[in-house]
């Protein structure tokens, strides 16, 4: 009975040609909890085989098949590693802030000296302009 | 590590290729240009005798005069780097 209405419902749902339709009502869905369940199973048991006989296993593959054990070890390392450490450096920003810090020291960089100017006062030996 | 002239020579060659397009002119003055080496340094974790060897290399290779190098060191002072090859 349960099975006439779900393919009652299903094919409410779709079109003829199997597809879904616009405003159709939704499935039940997976129950709550179903698939991470199954995982969280599987893992366990995973867990339990490999404190059974992990080691032995790693031993095993070490001795009879050393290439594939390497094989495992590499896939274990990281295979990027990246090392660019200068990008976060801003020269516009850094330029900003030190001269900000030299004007905030006063410490201006020392201006090239003015030439001097000789003053002088009119004797009465001055040659007078002809 | 003493700063070598092949070293010089190899930074010299590396600023002659460069286009002039590509020339940063952000940083003007020398203090600000050693400044920001030492920043660079220490940003890529360099120790103080690293430091004090690159900013020999820039400051060979730029061909620095004495007396801007005289005025980047005071404006650097001031500014409590410890630079002590920086004695002209």
């Amino acid at each position: 009975m349960s099975d006439i209405a779900e393919t009652a419902t299903t094919d409410e749902r779709r079109d003829r040609g199997g597809r879904f339709v616009i405003g159709g009502k939704p499935g039940p869905g997976r129950p709550l909890g179903a698939r991470s369940k199954l995982g969280e199973a599987f893992l366990e048991d995973l867990r339990d085989a490999w404190n059974e006989h992990g080691i032995e296993a790693l031993r095993r593959c070490a001795t009879e098949d050393p290439s594939q054990f390497c094989r495992i070890i590499a896939n274990l390392l990281p295979r990027d590693i990246d090392i660019n450490l200068t990008g976060s450096i801003d020269v516009a920003d850094f330029a900003t802030r030190f001269r900000t810090a030299v004007e905030l020291l006063g410490n201006q960089p020392p201006q090239q000296p003015k030439m001097k100017t000789i003053e002088h006062k009119a004797t009465t030996n001055a040659r007078k302009p002809a | 590590m003493p700063v070598s002239q092949r070293e010089v020579d190899e930074l010299k060659a590396a600023g002659e290729r460069m286009s002039l397009d590509d020339a940063d002119t952000t940083l003007q003055s020398v203090a600000e240009i050693i400044a920001f080496q030492v920043y660079q340094c220490r940003h890529l974790g360099a120790d103080q005798a690293e430091v004090l060897h690159d900013i020999e290399l820039l400051a060979r290779a730029a061909e620095f005069n004495k007396s801007e190098l005289r005025a980047a060191r005071d404006v650097l002072r001031a500014l409590n780097y410890r630079l002590p090859s920086l004695s002209c």
